[in-house]
């Protein structure tokens, strides 16, 4: 008994152990579903035995993998914790993230399972974040990211493989080719042949092998880990099975041929490589059988415990949304007032304030690392933000990217799992569409995925134009203040800015800082003070104080909201500014402390109207002060209709001060 | 009654493989449900005795007994 394909009796034994393994949790699994023992989204994973278990033996213990909804395979490969992994599957308290993610967001760190994702095609932009900051940190780490053929069709995968090629990354794209993507075949979503084949477009190696045989998974992966852990950058390594159950538990199967399937079966890939080891006398039946009956044992025991772990209790609801007690709305209790502390200062845009407070940052922490279009120097950003930086930290850390928005938060979200600190930068708000689902998906869920355990601590900057057209010139806040996990920033001043950005910065959460180009340019200096400081998130302030009416604005909207105040002075009529700052979390404390002073509200925003965040705080607002107002309570806004870029169209549609002046007066 | 799908909640019991009181063998097809026109094998998820718990033709709630396997 000895050798077989050039690979030892060990690591023979160790595939078919790892095979089994999968093997019999897959059928547990749906053993479960099919007895009525539980009910729950399952995506089976028999036919994927050997190419899992092949890329997880080529993996070192230090080395990471991000998987997906169909992950059985490769997280029971990588050593996820069963009993736990099972409690997840089920939902319940036991679970790896307490029942609050199931199959399709298991990961376990400790065993280097960094993520899971439901969205297809979304795992290789975080994987090469992981992967940088591996690089970044000197470790030797290397990144493996499953998915499927189905992923190729999407641009997630492809952005995600051009920046992992150009960076030359430590990550081995494991194509797992079992001939359906979900219902549909190959052949009628692509003319590709052989999927590696896309790998020469990026200039990375591709390579096809058999998923049936898991020494050839082996080898071929060994060889891709290899050239990553030796900076030879990312490989895609296909490997072509096919999928002998349905996409999920339930499924007829009615698009596959019936023949074809039979066929199929009959050289399932887990009895193939058992018969293959006692036909070439590597292993007996008996030490086989003796495998299969220790895991049987464990899986049962696994089992047992995930059907007797308690259901997840409904006080976990609100829990992992943001770290510690912070919820949406009302400052926490730990959160103080912000003010800008007193001291020497010197004059400075949102330009100047931004860059001195990302320098200082690159400075002082390590882990900082920067994101973006055209961020290094010579250009420096199209705004000059960032100018200077790269030729002072280095290109390592304040990195151009390719225009790929997904790539650029999908390395950031990664870099941030893998214990860096990164900024990201979307040039214009208006591109946060083209990269919502790692935004929306990914980084404002990891901490409520994880069950509190994993969290994504990133900032995202990002621009609102002017004169720019309906493609460049919309605030979007609303969006993400519509998504449960990310704090949403926007300082009218430089002084504030460098406050906010700063808290961003050391914040255990995503965090969307806002910045108006109306700031940048004309916005006119402020005095910053000239040593660092912090203003806490979720803390408003009180811009101008005032006894008849309560302005809630937040953004360039402050300086037309002192400007109106300043021009009712004349009139008679005291007015109060709210500036609030932080969108998520939102300070209705302040809010509500001022509307009851005052008795009258005019909400403005340079965002559309309808639906904007100035509903909610009317909302919140009406709600709790319905007898004390003496008034409706006004909407100062953008109109529904996109930005034009005709400069007279454009002044209409954004609120003015002429505008606010005039509801206010219409409240008297 | 199992959940073949998220979006199951009942199916109806179509037919049965084994009688009441017959044996089965794991991994064997015991019965066969419908939901929506789609029919689905359920196979046997242990060996022993089967006795079954409701009517054939019926429709169930996900989660309803059909049968014990002693």
């Amino acid at each position: 008994m000895g050798d077989i394909d050039g690979v030892g009796r060990d690591e023979a034994i160790a595939l078919y152990t790892t095979m089994s393994k999968i093997h019999r949790c897959d059928a547990r699994v749906r053993t479960a579903l099919m007895s009525g023992e539980a009910g729950f989204s399952y995506w089976p994973v028999e036919g994927h035995e050997a190419l899992s278990a092949g890329a997880a033996l080529a993996l070192e213990d230090g080395d990471q993998l991000v998987a997906t909804y169909r992950g059985l395979a490769n997280v029971v490969a990588k050593g996820v914790t069963l009993g736990p992994y099972f409690a997840e599957l089920l939902g319940r308290s036991a679970g790896l993230s307490k029942g609050k993610a199931g199959a399709m967001g298991v990961s376990e760190p400790d065993h280097g399972i960094m993520w899971t994702t439901g969205i297809v095609g979304a795992g290789p932009p975080i994987a090469n974040g992981l992967a940088l900051a591996a690089s970044l940190r000197g470790t030797p780490t290397v990144v493996l990211v499953s998915f499927g053929d189905g992923a190729t069709s999407i641009g997630f995968v492809h952005e995600a493989m051009n920046l992992a090629a150009v960076w030359d990354l430590p990550v081995v794209f494991f194509c797992e080719n079992n001939a359906w993507a979900e219902c549909t075949p190959l052949a009628e979503y692509t003319k590709t042949e052989r999927l590696s084949d896309r790998a020469a477009g990026y200039g990375m190696p591709g390579v096809t092998v058999d998923g049936t045989d898991p020494i050839a998974v082996y080898q071929a992966v060994k060889e891709a880990a290899r050239r990553a852990r030796s900076g030879g950058g990312p490989t895609f390594v296909e490997a072509v099975t096919y999928r002998l159950q349905g996409h999920y538990f339930g499924d007829p199967m009615e698009y596959v041929p019936a023949d074809e399937l039979e066929a199929k079966r009959s050289v399932a890939p887990f009895d193939v490589y058992r018969r293959r080891l006692l036909d070439e006398q590597v292993a007996t039946s008996d030490e086989l059988d003796a495998i299969d009956a220790t895991l049987d044992a464990e899986i049962e025991e696994a089992f047992n415990f995930a059907l007797a772990s308690e259901e997840t209790d409904v006080a976990e609801l609100e829990v992992d949304v943001f770290a510690g007690s912070i919820t949406n709305a009302a400052r926490a209790k730990d959160v103080p007032m912000g003010t800008v502390p007193e001291g020497e200062t010197e004059d400075m845009g949102l330009v100047a304030a931004v860059n001195r407070t990302l320098d200082r940052a690159l400075t002082r922490d390590e882990r900082v690392v920067l994101l973006g279009e055209d961020i290094a120097d010579p250009a420096g950003g199209l705004f000059k933000v960032t100018a200077g930086l790269s030729t002072k930290h280095g290109t390592d850390r304040v990195r151009n990217t390719p225009i790929a928005e997904t790539a650029i938060i999908g390395a950031a979200i990664g870099a941030s799992l893998g214990g860096l600190r990164p900024v990201a930068e979307l040039m214009f708000m208006d591109f946060l569409g083209v990269a919502l689902d790692q935004i929306a998906n990914h980084a404002a869920k990891i901490r409520y995925m994880s069950g509190g355990r994993q969290h994504a601590p990133m900032v995202i900057r990002t621009t609102v134009g002017m004169g720019s057209g309906p493609q460049h010139s919309q605030a979007v806040e609303a969006w993400a203040m519509h998504v449960p996990g990310i704090k949403v920033v926007w300082p009218s001043t430089s002084a504030d800015a460098v406050g906010l950005l700063n808290s961003c910065l050391d914040d255990e959460d995503p965090c969307l800082f806002i910045e108006s180009m109306k700031l940048y340019f004309g916005g006119g200096m402020f005095p910053v003070p000239k040593d660092d400081f912090h203003l806490p998130i979720g803390s408003a302030d009180v811009k101008r104080s005032g006894s008849d009416v309560t302005i809630v604005t937040y953004g360039p909207s402050v300086q037309d909201a002192l400007n109106a105040a300043t021009q009712l002075d004349g009139e008679g009529s005291s007015v109060e500014v709210v500036d609030l700052r932080t969108l998520v979390p939102l300070d209705l404390d302040t809010v509500l402390g001022s509307v009851a002073k005052t008795k009258r509200l005019v909400v403005m925003h340079e965002s559309v109207g309808f639906c904007g965040p100035g509903a909610e705080i009317a909302a919140s607002v009406g709600t709790e002060l319905f007898g004390e107002l003496e008034a409706p309570i006004a909407r100062v806004a953008a109109t529904y209709t996109p930005v034009p870029r005709s400069g007279t169209l454009e002044a209409a549609c954004r609120p003015d001060v002429a505008a606010l002046v005039a509801a206010i007066r219409s409240l008297q | 009654m199992p959940k073949p799908g998220d979006a199951i909640t009942e199916a109806v019991l179509l037919q049965h493989f084994v009688e009441d009181g017959g044996t089965v063998t794991q991994g064997e097809p015991l019965y066969l449900l419908e939901t929506d026109k789609v029919e689905m094998q359920i196979d046997a998820p242990v060996s022993g005795t089967v006795t079954w718990k409701v009517e054939f033709g019926g429709t169930y709630e996900v989660g309803t007994l059909l049968a014990e396997i002693q």
